[in-house]
């Protein structure tokens, strides 16, 4: 927070004002490269390599823009996916000096996040008439540090508009206060705790588990990568507002969700739209019947779930994602017959949401266990038993402290005592400050930071 | 909202932050006791221990060791006081470091495991307790609210929740407890299999010169606790015997014996019916098996302790 207090009071002076979108990208670029500045070389190249291709699409769109996605795309893929092909533990790779160092470079911190903003950037600017937006823009569209590390995915026809002028007296305060605290809150409180007891998933710790703990644990962390995604995403808001950028939304309750469609409306919401404005719908959609919208979904799932890491399980993850949605699509008019039932529509609601929540829960496993082969032993152990020579201890009443935020923002109504609830704000602010600081759990880092 | 509105509501905010932050501090300082459950990381676990290790009254004996010795409840020594003071994991070594630094609370004998020789003193914990033993006690922790509200539910026994060895009734219920589970046979034993599997995880690294060097620092350790008129005891708690002729068991006692040479005065000879020995995992003595290994080390340490007396006596 020092360091966003130093840029917010340095942006906001006057004779910075027709500079604050250097000052900024400044900023960003100091952000990214503290600890590791060798990584700055490969985010500079990348923009403007990126900003060359732009300026040729701009002017042959048919030529450059395949270029353009390719040269990222390649560029996402050498960094994500060379240690399948290459020994992470060797001391060398190459006599040449340059390949040896860009071998050995560790995977770049947000880059899967800033390629797929090149990649939305060269399309949505190339495809309307108008000028090539500045460099400067470019650069700050791709890099504005509370988006750079992990999203949310901004579009770039949503976020080049807002770059203007900003002045103090239209910064949002309080709206970005809440997002920030809010985020923290999610991060700290939620998300750490829940850690400290979904850590017993880890290999070789899952053998200490019970059944019915490893039943617990998925759920826990089901939960846990909720409040540490959606932590970070609120942070990222509130901090954008604090610069006088709108960032989108990236969460929506999506443990809510009556379906697996609805699920990915309201899940990381800003990858979902990327992947289907940029690959579903340029694959075809739903438009050429049935057999090719399932493929399209597998495809897209499948390569959502490889954007997430280089390994089976990422893919057995996205995979599983697109299998729910394949299933569910030719089911879903005659499920949505059901729930209009009168006597019927609520339990089919509930059970429609148990089991998106299950199902979803299910394939976290992929993610909390990047072995295939971990990730199905744990499976296993959830309904084989098995009984461990020292069980863990998992305490229920620790794990409903920690979860109880996420169902309440979950499961209370929005319209449920407004107005008691909006006299009672600050007050509600500033105890969960205050409670996210005493009880916030061991550090860790943030889940999508390894993306 | 902009202006004045948002100032005030900043103002509620802060206040109510500062509110609660206030009570959480001032509360430990007020209420003993405050709920809570078991540390949860190593880190956290070590602090308490060595935190109990100060606040309570100095035993005769002090246990020092890893996880291994963790077994040895207090409550299973019946005829000496006894303070366990090893660190899950951490080292036995760090245990005689702390008690060696701070002089409040050296007891008159301490025992040493030293089955884990791979992990050298954890030297910030030394020094954070080294002013702990002039008085300087670390300041309580902030209350947690929720967390204390769900300790306080609980109604399970917190694992490092000791029997109050002070408390005649708790003892004698503790005694019953003992008792009936000597009377069970043992537990079967661990599947070959696993042990197999452990014999090889312990066998992957390469911590040969970490464990001569540690050896050598326990010798020095030991010289330095015998020069401030402490009498320092050495045992081995029994292990799957698989896990007997694993690598860091073989160096560790071998460097034990180029580091202590052929003086075996120190050593405590435990003897204990084998067979009905029991690991949870092939290391760590389930309880039946603790109880039966507690009592035979207590034997061996009040062997000494009469010796010694007996030494004493003689000289007077």
């Amino acid at each position: 927070m020092v360091f966003v207090s130093v840029v917010f009071a340095i942006y906001y002076l006057p004779w910075v004002r027709p500079f604050q979108v250097q000052t900024l990208v400044i900023a960003s670029l100091f952000f990214y490269g503290f600890g590791q500045p060798q990584l700055l070389i490969l985010l500079a190249l990348a923009v403007l390599g990126t900003y060359f291709i732009l300026i040729m699409a701009m002017k042959r769109r048919v030529v450059w823009l395949p270029v353009g996605i390719a040269f990222n795309i390649a560029l996402l893929a050498f960094f994500k996916y060379k240690f399948l092909f290459i020994d992470p533990q060797a001391p060398s790779y190459s006599d040449i000096g340059a390949i040896d160092f860009l071998l050995k470079l560790p995977l770049p911190i947000g880059i899967s996040f800033f390629v797929f903003h090149n990649i939305s950037l060269l399309i949505d600017m190339t495809k309307r008439a108008g000028p090539t937006p500045s460099l400067g823009d470019v650069f700050l569209y791709i890099i504005f540090f509370p988006q750079l590390v992990s999203g949310p995915i901004t579009r770039a026809e949503n976020f080049l508009p807002q770059i203007a002028p900003k002045m103090p007296d239209d910064v949002p305060f309080v709206d970005a206060a809440k997002w920030i605290v809010t985020g923290y809150f999610f991060k700290l409180f939620v998300a750490n705790n829940l850690n400290t007891l979904t850590t017993n998933m880890d290999y070789p710790l899952y053998q200490n588990l019970k059944i019915s703990d490893r039943w617990l644990c998925l759920f826990l962390y089901s939960y846990q990568i909720y409040a540490d995604f959606f932590g970070y995403s609120a942070i990222a808001i509130g901090l954008g507002l604090l610069f006088g950028y709108r960032l989108p939304i990236n969460f929506n309750l999506p443990y809510i969700s009556r379906s697996f469609s609805e699920f990915w409306t309201r899940w990381h919401i800003s990858l979902s739209t990327w992947l289907r404005t940029y690959l579903y719908i340029p694959l075809g959609g739903n438009r050429h019947g049935h057999l090719r919208t399932y493929l399209n979904l597998m495809i897209v799932m499948g390569l959502g779930g490889l954007w997430h890491g280089a390994g089976i399980s990422y893919l057995a993850w996205g995979l599983l994602h697109g299998l729910f949605l394949v299933i569910e699509r030719p089911l879903l008019p005659a499920i949505e017959r059901l729930a209009a039932v009168p006597f019927l529509g609520r339990a089919v609601t509930t059970a429609r949401v148990l089991v998106v929540f299950f199902c979803v829960s299910f394939a976290w496993v992929f993610f909390k266990l990047p072995s295939f082969e971990h990730a199905l032993d744990y499976l296993s152990g959830m309904v084989i038993d098995q009984v461990p020579p020292m069980p863990a201890h998992i305490y229920r009443s620790l794990a409903l402290v920690y979860t109880l935020p996420v169902l309440i923002q979950h499961f209370v109504s929005a319209g449920w005592l407004v107005a008691p609830r909006l006299k009672l704000e600050p007050y509600l602010y500033g105890a969960m400050a205050a409670v996210m600081l005493v009880e916030a759990g061991p550090d860790t880092v943030f889940i999508y930071f390894q993306f | 909202m902009n202006g004045r509105p948002a100032i005030i509501w900043f103002l509620k905010a802060a206040t109510v932050c500062a509110f609660v932050l206030a009570i959480c501090w001032i509360a430990p300082h007020l209420i003993a006791d405050i709920p809570d459950f078991p540390p949860i990381t190593t880190e956290e676990e070590q602090f308490d221990i060595t935190q109990r290790y100060f606040k309570l009254p100095v035993a005769k004996v002090a246990l020092t060791g890893s996880s291994f010795t963790r077994r040895l409840h207090e409550e299973f020594f019946q005829n000496i006081s006894v303070r366990n003071f090893s660190l899950p994991g951490g080292s036995p070594l760090t245990g005689a470091a702390v008690i060696e630094a701070a002089d409040s609370i050296r007891p008159r004998f301490v025992a040493i495991e030293t089955n884990m020789l791979a992990r050298g003193i954890d030297q910030a914990m030394v020094d954070k307790f080294r002013m702990a033993g002039q008085g300087a006690d670390p300041p309580p922790p902030m209350l947690k609210p929720f967390r204390a509200m769900a300790a306080a539910y609980q109604r399970e026994d917190n694992r490092l929740k000791r029997v109050d060895t002070e408390d005649q009734d708790a003892m004698r219920g503790e005694r019953t407890r003992e008792e009936a589970l000597l009377r069970r046979p043992p537990a079967p034993r661990n599947d070959a299999k696993f042990i197999t599997a452990m014999l090889a995880e312990w066998n992957k690294p390469n911590d040969d010169a970490v464990i001569v060097k540690n050896a050598f620092q326990l010798k020095r350790l030991v010289d330095e606790l015998e020069a401030k008129g402490v009498t320092v005891l050495l045992y081995e708690l029994p292990i799957d015997p698989t896990l007997q002729r694993s690598r860091p068991m073989v160096r560790g006692r071998s460097a034990l014996a180029d580091a202590f040479g052929p003086d075996n005065r120190r050593w405590l000879s435990l003897e204990y019916p084998a067979e009905e020995i029991r690991w949870d995992d092939g290391a760590h003595l389930d309880d039946r098996s603790a109880i039966i290994v507690a009592r035979s080390l207590e034997r061996a340490i009040s062997q000494k302790i009469q010796d010694e007396d007996c030494g004493a006596c003689a000289v007077r």
